[in-house]
């Protein structure tokens, strides 16, 4: 399984969790898994056509997908996901 | 122009902090001949702002529109109660120089857009991003870059914050990490001044870090911390060849 870590403010749509375990073989699989999961989460991750939204980041343990294999980064057990939205709170 | 040396009331003051091996007189001299622009001087800024003026950074520039409200007593830390309804601006210039009287503070009693960020980011050495809305951090960091400046970027909400410093050309600037702002930020999000402060003190540090030029700061590395749990990350980020604002830049050593 691999633990999903969730940002405060997409907590609200995926049952106030703080983390998720989901297995899945790549980043894309795990990410599809979760928004079946909790539906609602979808539009705040994806666009119409279902690109990541530019303004989130999705890390496996320290390193950007955009620097790995974005979608097809596989994933292994004691990875962990981390999904970083922006934020500008000042 | 020579640094100005410390005078003997510095010495006095700062003698603690100079104990510091690394860092010593000549850290606190750098850091008296510097200049910090803090953008807001709100939860996260008001800290920031208060910790440089404390560590005896000569000069700081400081951006903040409006009046004091009462919802900003909970974390804006240089506004009082006495001085509600009143600028915020006056209340931080007062606060600071109650703190360090040898402060030079250029005081502006508005927010930064796209029309002053030059200006702003001209009169300082670098700079500490503390604005509550991405229009404002995007125009910061682009003149940021344009005018070769490192900036520190810290934010929050709730009880969340990232914290990651540019430096131009060899490291991310804030938007090869995130391009566009998400379309639902509002301006007010929930805050308690415990994490504005935790995150501002974090980017304080990195300022003196940087001046001083002990330590290694966080280019090329965004922290993200929940102190909900006490869960702090720090990942790599990395810059975009596409980037808009930096992508033309060529990679510095």
């Amino acid at each position: 399984m691999t633990r999903i870590k969730l940002p405060t403010v997409y907590r609200v749509y995926a049952g106030d969790n703080r983390s998720v375990e989901i297995e899945a073989g790549d980043v894309g699989k795990l990410l599809d898994a979760l928004t079946q999961q909790y539906p609602d989460l979808k539009p705040h991750l994806f666009d119409n056509d279902g690109e990541l939204l530019s303004f989130v980041n999705v890390f496996v343990n320290d390193d950007n997908i955009r620097d790995l294999d974005g979608n097809a980064t596989e994933l292994g057990e004691r990875d962990e996901v981390f999904l970083v939205p922006a934020m500008a709170g000042g | 122009m020579p640094p100005t040396p410390l005078t003997d009331e510095e010495r006095a003051v700062y003698e603690w902090q100079m104990w510091v091996p690394d860092f010593g007189e000549s850290g606190q001299e750098k850091l008296k001949n510097a200049s910090v622009m803090v953008s807001r001087v709100g939860g996260v800024g008001s800290v920031v702002a208060y910790e440089l003026a404390a560590a005896g950074v000569g000069k700081l520039v400081l951006a903040h529109a409006g009046n004091i409200k009462p919802s900003d007593l909970n974390r804006q830390l240089l506004m009082t109660h006495d001085c509600l309804g009143k600028p915020r601006i006056d209340s931080i210039k007062r606060r600071l120089l109650d703190l360090n009287p040898r402060l030079e503070i250029v005081a502006v009693g508005e927010n930064v857009s796209e029309s002053n960020a030059a200006g702003l980011v001209e009169q300082c050495d670098l700079i500490v991003d503390c604005a509550p809305l991405f229009p404002e951090r995007f125009a910061m960091n682009r003149q940021a870059v344009l005018q070769n400046k490192p900036l520190v970027e810290c934010a929050m909400y709730e009880l969340e914050a990232h914290i990651t410093t540019v430096v131009p050309g060899k490291s991310p600037c804030l938007q090869c990490i995130w391009p566009e702002n998400p379309p639902t930020w509002k301006r007010q999000f929930p805050v308690f001044g415990a994490v504005s402060g935790t995150v501002a003190c974090m980017g304080a540090i990195e300022a003196i870090k940087l001046i001083s030029n002990i330590g290694d700061p966080l280019t090329g590395r965004l922290v993200r911390m929940d102190l909900r749990d006490m869960d702090f990350k720090t990942m790599k980020v990395t810059r975009r060849k596409d980037c808009p604002v930096c992508g033309s830049m060529g990679e510095k050593s």
